[in-house]
C-alpha cells in the first residue's frame, strides 16, 4: 500500500517523518480531513491562535498530493435599517 | 526510572518486549489456572475451597494467531474461555464497515462470563497478539458457580468492573482530546497489567498496531500518528520503528489527568 505524509501548519510546522499507509489518493484525501476535523474539535481555538490551519499530504515520492486549508473568514454584516 | 514508586514496591526493568504468563507461569498450586485465580482473587475474596474448585475444572490448551475469531457476534457459546497469555478484543462493527474496538482484555482475564447469563454474543471476541487460552466447557463454569456464592459474586464483581472501564471508554472518546484520550489508555493498560503481574514494568511494549489505535479511540490512524509522535516529545513513550513502549509513566498519567477509580483496584470484597 502506497505510503503518505501528513505535515501540519497550525503557527508551528509539524513534519510526519513516519507517515501512513493507505488505499490511494482518495483515501489519503478522506484522511487529511478527517484528520483536520479531529484536530479542529480538540481545540477549535487554534483557528483563532493560528490565522488557519494547513495540512499537505506529500507521498513517496516527495511530492505534494493535495492540501486541506481551514480558515475562520471576516463575514460580520448587519441587515440594512428598515429590511 | 520511576520515581513515584510507592515504598516497598518491586521494579524491575525488563528490556525484551513485553511477552507474559505462559511463557513464564510461576510455580503455583493451581498449574495454569493460577493467572486466573488470582485475577478473581485480585478484586474478590475466594474461600480456598472455591479456588481449589476452580483449579480443578477440567480444561483444554488452545492457541490462536493474531485476529482470529474466539467468540463471534451471534453465536451461543458453549464454552468459556481464559486468557492465559496474550492480549485479546472485543469489537464491534458498524453496518458500514466501521470497526470499534469496544474493550481489551490482557492475561488472567475471563473472556465470556457474560455467557453465562446471556444467550448470545452481541460481538466479536478476537485474538490480539498470539494467544493462549484455557477452555472450560460452559456447563461446568454454571454447575460450578450455582452452589457457590463466593464464586457467583466474583463472577458478578469481573463483570462489573468491565462494566466500569467501559463507561470510561464512553468518557474517553466522547469527551478527552487526543493527547488525553491516547496517554489514558497507555495508562489503564499499563495498571492493569501491572495489577495482574503484581509488579511493575519497565518498558511495556505496546500490543496494539497504530491502526488498531484508531479503532478504539476513535481517531483516524494519521491522528493517532501525531499524537503518538506528541507523546514521544514529552518524553511519555518511546517509538523504536513500528513499536510503541512507554517511557514515562508518571509524564503519561500527567497528561492523562488519571485517576484510577474506576478500575476498582484494592477492592475489598465483603463475604467470604
Amino acid at each position: 500500500m502506497p505510503r503518505y505524509f501528513f505535515h501540519l501548519f497550525d503557527g508551528a510546522e509539524e513534519i510526519d517523518a513516519q507517515g501512513s499507509e493507505l488505499d490511494d489518493d482518495a483515501s489519503a484525501l478522506r484522511e487529511a480531513i478527517r484528520f483536520g476535523g479531529g484536530l479542529l474539535s480538540d481545540d477549535p481555538d487554534m483557528l483563532v491562535r493560528d490565522k488557519g490551519l494547513r495540512i499537505n499530504v506529500t507521498d513517496e515520492s516527495g511530492g505534494l498530493n493535495c492540501a486541506l486549508i481551514v480558515q475562520i473568514v471576516d463575514a460580520k454584516w448587519r441587515p440594512p435599517p428598515g429590511g | 526510572m520511576s520515581c513515584n514508586e510507592p515504598e516497598g514496591h518491586v521494579h524491575r526493568e525488563i528490556d525484551a518486549p513485553f511477552r507474559w504468563m505462559g511463557d513464564a507461569v510461576q510455580a503455583h498450586r493451581h498449574g495454569r489456572l493460577g493467572i486466573f485465580v488470582r485475577k478473581l482473587i485480585s478484586h474478590s475474596r475466594l474461600s480456598a475451597d472455591d479456588q481449589a474448585a476452580i483449579a480443578s475444572l477440567p480444561f483444554s490448551i488452545k492457541t490462536l494467531e493474531p485476529n482470529d475469531h474466539i467468540l463471534r457476534e451471534g453465536e451461543r457459546a458453549e464454552i468459556c474461555p481464559v486468557l492465559l497469555s496474550g492480549f485479546a478484543y472485543r469489537q464491534k462493527i458498524s453496518a458500514d464497515g466501521g470497526r470499534q474496538i469496544v474493550a481489551l482484555k490482557i492475561p488472567g482475564d475471563p473472556l465470556d462470563f457474560q455467557s453465562l447469563y446471556l444467550d448470545r454474543a452481541d460481538h466479536n471476541l478476537q485474538a490480539l497478539t498470539k494467544v493462549e487460552l484455557a477452555i472450560f466447557a460452559l456447563k461446568d463454569l454454571e454447575n460450578l458457580v450455582a452452589p457457590r456464592p463466593g464464586l457467583a459474586r466474583a463472577v458478578l464483581v469481573d463483570i462489573l468492573i468491565e462494566a466500569s472501564i467501559g463507561r470510561e471508554w464512553l468518557l474517553n472518546i466522547g469527551r478527552r482530546n487526543a493527547l488525553t484520550r491516547l496517554a489514558h489508555l497507555l495508562c489503564e493498560l499499563l495498571y492493569r497489567v501491572e495489577q495482574i503481574a503484581g509488579e511493575t514494568i519497565g518498558n511495556f511494549e505496546l500490543p496494539l498496531t497504530q491502526e488498531q489505535l484508531a479503532d478504539l479511540l476513535g481517531l483516524t490512524p494519521v491522528h493517532i500518528n501525531r499524537t503518538l509522535r506528541e507523546l514521544e516529545k514529552e518524553g511519555a513513550i518511546r517509538r523504536v520503528s513500528r513499536r510503541v513502549s512507554i517511557a514515562d509513566i508518571a509524564t503519561l498519567h500527567r497528561i492523562a489527568q488519571f485517576s484510577d477509580i474506576y478500575l476498582h483496584r484494592n477492592q475489598s470484597s465483603a463475604v467470604v
